[in-house]
C-alpha cells in the first residue's frame, strides 16, 4: 500500500487540482481516494500498475465531484449547475479543424461534453462498470446514469452532424 | 465527404465507445513522470502526516485481521483435533465407561460417587437383599425423597446399612478416603467400588451401579461378605 501511494500521489493530485483548483480540496481528494482504496484493498493490490492507475483516476475523479457537491456553495445546486461550473470546452472544440475523420470529430467532442459526464462515461466504457455500480459510486439512481450517457451521446452526436453538415 | 445519412446509430454507438475508451488511455499516457509531477503538485507537510497515520493504521489493521485469522484456524485445528481424539478414546470400552457412566470426584479426603446417565429420567424401583449374614435383622426402613435407607442389626449391635437410589436423583456419596482403601470390584457384572476400611472402628464399604439405580452396603464384615450380600440383591 505504501508504495502504491508513493507512486501514485502526484498524479491523483494532479487530476484534483485540475477539477477542483484548491489545493486544500484537492489534499482532501487524494486522501478520500487512499482512504477508498485501502477500503477496498483486496480488489486493487492484484491489478498493474497501469490497471490500477486507471482505476485510482476513476477514484480521484468521484472524490472531486463529491467534495463540490459538498461545498456550501454548491450543496444547494442541482447536477445540472455543478455541470456548469466543471465547465465545457464547447467553444474552443469547435474552433477545431474542419475536416476529419467522424472518428477524430468524436473525440475532439468528447472535450465539449462536462466532467461527470466525461467520469460516467469512463466508468462504463474504460472500466466497464455497470451502471448500478456506477450509480453507486457517484450516488445518482441507474435511471440518472443511464440519462447522462443518453445526453452525452446526443450532444456528441449533434455537434458531429453539425460538422458534417458544415463538411458538405 | 461525409453523408449525414450514412451516421447510422450502430457505428456511432461503436466509434463514440472507443472515443471514450482511447481518449481516457491517451489521457493516461500523457501523464508526465513521478519526478515531474513531484515537482508540480507538492504536498504539504499535514497531508503527508495524515496519510503516514493512515497508513500505519491500515498496516496495524491488516497484523490484527492476519492474527485473528491464524488464531480462528489454530483454534479450528485445536477444536478439531480435540474432537477426533476424544471420539476416538470413546471407541475404548473402559474410557467410555469412565467418561459416560461415571463421574469420579476425587477429593483431599473423600471420593465421591456419582453414577448418571444424562437425559434419561428413571422410575424409582424398591429393592430387598436376599441374603444376610446369621443373626441380622431389619430394623429400620425409611425414604428420605428418592433415597431408601435400610438397616439391619445383630444381637451384638453390630450394623449392616444398605441404601439406594436411582441415577437421576442427583446425590453421591462419599467415601472417607483417609482411612478406606478403594478398589474396583465387579456385583452381578456391573463395575463396583469397595471400600475396604483401614482401622477396624470404620465399616467396609461397597457401592455398585445397578439398573440405573445406585447402591451402597456398609458393615463390620468381610467385603466378600458384603458382596455376597449385594449379589442377592432383587427388584421388590
Amino acid at each position: 500500500m505504501t508504495d502504491l501511494y508513493h507512486e501514485n500521489k502526484h498524479l491523483l493530485m494532479m487530476y484534483a487540482l485540475k477539477i477542483l483548483r484548491n489545493e486544500q480540496m484537492a489534499e482532501d481528494a487524494v486522501h478520500n481516494s487512499f482512504l477508498s482504496i485501502i477500503k477496498n484493498k483486496d480488489k486493487y493490490l492484484d491489478l498493474d500498475c497501469r490497471d490500477f492507475r486507471r482505476l485510482a483516476v476513476v477514484i480521484v475523479r468521484n472524490k472531486c465531484i463529491d467534495i463540490l457537491r459538498t461545498q456550501k456553495h454548491y450543496s444547494n445546486k442541482s447536477m445540472d449547475e455543478l455541470e456548469i461550473f466543471l465547465g465545457s470546452n464547447e467553444t474552443s472544440v469547435e474552433q477545431q479543424v474542419e475536416t476529419a475523420s467522424e472518428y477524430e470529430i468524436i473525440r475532439k467532442h468528447l472535450n465539449s461534453i462536462d466532467e461527470i459526464s466525461k467520469q460516467v462515461l469512463i466508468m462504463k466504457y474504460a472500466i466497464g462498470m455497470s451502471y448500478k455500480e456506477i450509480a453507486g459510486e457517484l450516488g445518482m439512481t441507474p435511471k440518472h446514469v443511464d440519462t447522462r450517457i443518453m445526453r452525452a451521446k446526443k450532444k456528441v452526436r449533434k455537434l458531429l452532424e453539425k460538422d458534417v453538415m458544415n463538411d458538405e | 465527404m461525409m453523408n449525414k445519412a450514412k451516421i447510422n446509430d450502430i457505428v456511432f454507438e461503436a466509434l463514440f465507445r472507443q472515443a471514450v475508451i482511447d481518449e481516457f488511455n491517451e489521457e493516461l499516457d500523457l501523464i508526465p513522470s513521478n519526478e515531474e509531477l513531484s515537482a508540480l503538485y507538492p504536498f504539504t507537510p499535514e497531508f503527508e502526516s495524515r496519510m503516514t497515520k493512515l497508513i500505519i493504521k491500515d498496516r496495524r489493521k491488516s497484523t490484527f485481521k492476519k492474527i485473528v485469522l491464524y488464531s480462528k484456524r489454530i483454534a479450528l485445528i485445536f477444536i478439531i483435533t480435540l474432537g477426533l481424539l476424544f471420539g476416538t478414546l470413546l471407541f475404548n470400552s473402559e474410557v467410555r465407561a469412565a467418561v459416560g457412566g461415571i463421574i469420579i470426584e476425587w477429593y483431599e479426603k473423600f471420593t465421591s460417587f456419582t453414577f448418571r446417565e444424562e437425559g434419561i429420567v428413571i422410575e424409582k424401583k424398591d429393592w430387598e437383599l436376599g441374603y444376610l449374614p446369621q443373626n441380622y435383622k431389619l430394623v429400620k426402613e425409611e425414604t428420605l425423597g428418592q433415597i431408601t435407607y435400610i438397616e439391619f442389626r445383630n444381637n451384638f449391635d453390630e450394623k449392616i446399612r444398605f441404601s439406594y437410589r436411582p441415577e437421576d436423583s442427583n446425590t453421591s456419596i462419599s467415601i472417607d478416603n483417609e482411612n478406606h482403601t478403594i478398589e474396583r470390584t465387579q456385583i452381578l457384572g456391573n463395575e463396583a467400588f469397595s471400600a475396604i476400611s483401614e482401622d477396624e472402628q470404620f465399616d467396609n464399604g461397597l457401592i455398585w451401579n445397578m439398573k440405573s439405580n445406585t447402591f451402597d452396603l456398609w458393615g463390620k464384615i468381610s467385603v466378600n461378605e458384603l458382596i455376597k450380600i449385594a449379589e442377592s440383591i432383587r427388584e421388590k
